[in-house]
């Protein structure tokens, strides 16, 4: 059989192929046109659709919840340990500086009353000096006019004018003058000293004072220690509020009862979709997109917190919140889209 | 998939915009390479075949315009054959034959035939040396047939065809529009196959060949079937490319210029870009049907540019298709917005400078372009390809109007 003879037959039936695939072809791309089109007006003019998430453990988010609020609940530990050692050190400080504080007056009472004493008896010191050291002037010149006493004593004696008991009470009453004389300039030396002493500013004096001084530094800068203690405690204490707060608020989320290993079906509502995303409100599953829709559950909870997630449609960023959905039919969940509130098209 | 296809569109990407400022550096720097030898003492018979399907009052005035070419008047004939058209486009030619006696020939065909075989039967009414087919819609400058005819001067050179302008350019926004891409399509894209003297389709607007070449391709055009189905459009492309299959150089002198009315309604607009991608589509079979045919014999350049162009359009095409599926809003994409306007900035400036009479009052309106382009690319190259066992005259086609005392 020549190849001639059967083209007829071979190009109808592959015309006939043609021709289906080519209608059925044109048939879908035109009826995928249409779809696309109307789901895209009908979502961009829906306010009653929100986009379905099934929350499990090892989702990406609830990993790092978990990672996040394990940081979170060490950093709330480390801060209270840090608070109750601040606590500790500011007690301890605080009884310090009240121990030093009562010091202070007692040194400056002393310092006072030893510069009051010297203010009285340093002048008198200062004119009794001056007497003794008249005194001392006076008995000096009368022992040089003595000088030669002695020498009458042995000649009265030689001469037998006296006896030897009388020359010897002489000699002796003479020495003692001397040595009168000389206590008296110990005692003018010291009591320089003593006028110095309480007249001018002393190395004893100096330290007292240092003491003083040091002393107050002391005192201040516990106080500074307690003041920025003190402050790190309230801070560290709001820290430990608001991570709290912080930890309380994440374990109230969906997210927080995936970590917990239970699938959780939430959904996101769009910001400009909230008005119907109330608690309680009923919620419906549709079987072609936004047509021939059943109610499949009802809104649990609903959280407060923005969350991003792509738009099912337009595949663009969509912002919004979260609700916990209580859904009958759990296979809704796997939905591109859910409808709250009514169903879409009132069938 | 997807990274094959956005290699694909990243190369289509590349090629087209490697095309075209190749044609740009060509037509400014090097316009010798871009251009043939052409002598202008020749003057060859010359037959003007004018097919024509319910153009009315256009197909006189078409008449007129290549009747006051400047070329022998008795070199040069017009053979008009109206394809039983439903208006009043055959009162139209007889009244050209009765105003132009001996220069013009007016024919009607028994039935509507398509105009494959409308050509063809105007071919076997003349004699003349060269065959130039023209639209029934276009008014000439009038050194179109000389600067046709000039570049034959080259033996090797098989067909010339010329450049179309619009006459309509700021009628509507689709008007606007299809200035940029006629330019595009029909004048700068052009260089580039002009370079290696290897266009690939020569309009049936303005298409002149060799007798002789064109009767050894009618037999080709006369069994043109898809399993089948007679073919009768896209001749234009379909010629062009035996032409070049059979060793024969052709061009596009783009000093030979015409000018159409672009369609102003969208039915209309629809139904010719829809003939033009078919005819594209049809070519693409061809080409990988007689590959190894065109090893060898076509330049590589016209090679390509049968072979590697239409391919990654039809990726593109696909990419259209699961585009939404990654990003429905791609084609609002900023990116897209901009680099549309971009083209369109750089277009109107072009057109501007060198094609006064084609300025376009709001250029703004080339982002429209964008949006005709994706919708161009998505769905008729698919409807394209889905009906290729039908074919007719396409934005030519309309209802039967009924005249006083006619029968429908």
């Amino acid at each position: 059989m020549k190849l001639e003879n059967i083209r007829p037959a071979i190009n109808s039936s592959v015309l006939l192929l043609y021709r289906v695939f080519a209608i059925v072809s044109l048939y879908a791309v035109l009826a995928g046109v249409l779809v696309f089109g109307l789901g895209s007006a009908f979502y961009a003019g829906s306010k009653t659709w929100v986009a379905p998430v099934i929350l499990s453990q090892s989702d990406k988010d609830t990993l790092d919840l978990i990672g996040k609020t394990l940081t979170t609940q060490d950093t709330v530990d480390d801060l209270k340990l840090d608070i109750g050692k601040l606590e500790n050190t500011v007690t301890e400080a605080r009884s310090h500086k009240a121990n030093l504080e009562k010091i202070l007056p007692a040194i400056e009472t002393a310092i006072d009353q030893e510069n009051q004493h010297k203010g009285q008896t340093g002048p008198v010191l200062a004119d009794l000096d001056k007497q003794k050291t008249a005194d001392v002037t006076s008995t000096e010149s009368a022992l040089a006019q003595s000088a030669d006493v002695d020498a009458n004593i042995d000649k009265e004696l030689a001469a037998g004018l006296i006896t030897k008991g009388d020359a010897t009470q002489a000699k002796l009453s003479f020495v003692k003058s001397s040595g009168d004389l000389t206590d008296s300039k110990i005692a003018t030396t010291l009591l320089k000293d003593t006028i110095w002493a309480k007249t001018l500013s002393s190395t004893t004096y100096l330290d007292t004072l240092h003491k003083q001084a040091e002393l107050k530094s002391e005192i201040a800068c516990l106080g500074i220690v307690l003041d920025t203690a003190q402050k790190q405690i309230v801070t560290e204490k709001n820290q430990v509020v608001k991570l709290d707060q912080a930890l309380k608020t994440a374990k109230q989320t969906p997210l927080w009862a995936a970590t917990q290993g239970a699938r959780t079906n939430v959904a996101l509502v769009p910001y400009e979709n909230q008005a119907v995303a109330n608690q309680g409100a009923p919620v419906y599953d549709c079987y072609l997109s936004f047509v021939a829709c059943r109610q499949v559950g009802v809104i649990k909870a609903t959280f407060v917190g923005e969350q991003h997630t792509t738009h099912p449609i337009f595949k663009t960023d969509l912002r919004g919140f979260l609700v916990q959905l209580e859904l009958t039919d759990p296979d809704s969940a796997k939905s591109k889209t859910l409808f709250v509130g009514s169903k879409p098209l009132l069938f | 998939m997807l990274t094959f296809i956005l290699c694909v569109l990243g190369l289509r990407l590349f090629l087209s915009l490697a095309k075209y400022a190749w044609s740009i550096v060509m037509r400014i720097g090097h316009p010798r390479l871009a251009s043939v030898q052409q002598d202008f003492s020749l003057e060859p018979t010359v037959s003007i075949l004018l097919p024509c399907f319910n153009e009315g009052p256009d197909v006189y005035n078409s008449i007129r315009t290549i009747l006051e070419c400047d070329y022998p008047v008795d070199k040069f004939q017009v053979i008009a054959t109206d394809d039983r058209s439903r208006d009043d486009s055959w009162e139209w030619l007889q009244k050209a034959a009765a105003d132009f006696p001996g220069r013009v020939v007016a024919r009607r065909n028994p039935k509507n035939m398509g105009k494959s075989r409308t050509l063809i039967g105007a071919s076997h009414v003349s004699n003349s040396s060269i065959i130039v087919v023209i639209d029934s819609d276009c008014i000439f400058a009038k050194d179109t047939i000389r600067q046709l005819v000039s570049c034959f001067a080259d033996p090797k050179m098989g067909i010339v065809g010329g450049t179309v302008g619009i006459r309509n350019p700021n009628t509507n926004s689709l008007t606007q529009v299809q200035t940029y891409v006629y330019f595009l399509a029909f004048d700068l894209w052009k260089t580039y196959e002009n370079w290696t003297k290897s266009v690939t389709c020569v309009g049936g607007y303005l298409l002149a060949i060799r007798r002789h070449l064109f009767e050894q391709i009618e037999p080709k055009i006369l069994t043109r079937n898809w399993f089948g189905v007679e073919v009768v459009e896209g001749e234009d492309r379909y010629i062009t490319h035996h032409a070049l299959l059979l060793g024969y150089d052709t061009y596009v002198n783009t000093k030979a210029r015409c000018w159409t009315n672009a369609p102003d309604k969208y039915p209309q607009f629809f139904k010719q870009q829809y003939r033009w991608r078919k005819s594209g589509v049809r070519d693409l079979f061809l080409t990988y049907k007689l590959l190894w045919s065109h090893l060898g014999t076509v330049h590589p350049n016209g090679v390509y540019c049968s072979t590697i162009a239409p391919l990654t359009l039809l990726t593109f095409t696909l990419g259209i298709f699961i585009a939404p599926h990654f990003d429905p809003l791609f084609f609002l994409h900023p990116i897209t917005v901009i680099i549309s306007m971009a083209i369109g900035a750089v277009l109107h400036m072009v057109v501007s400078k060198h094609f006064p009479d084609q300025k376009i009052a709001n250029p703004l309106t080339f982002a429209f372009f964008g949006f005709w382009w994706i919708i161009n690319s998505f769905y008729l190259t698919v409807l394209s390809l889905l009906t290729l066992d039908f074919s007719d005259w396409g934005s030519r086609t309309k209802k039967r109007v009924k005249r006083p005392g006619q029968q429908l």
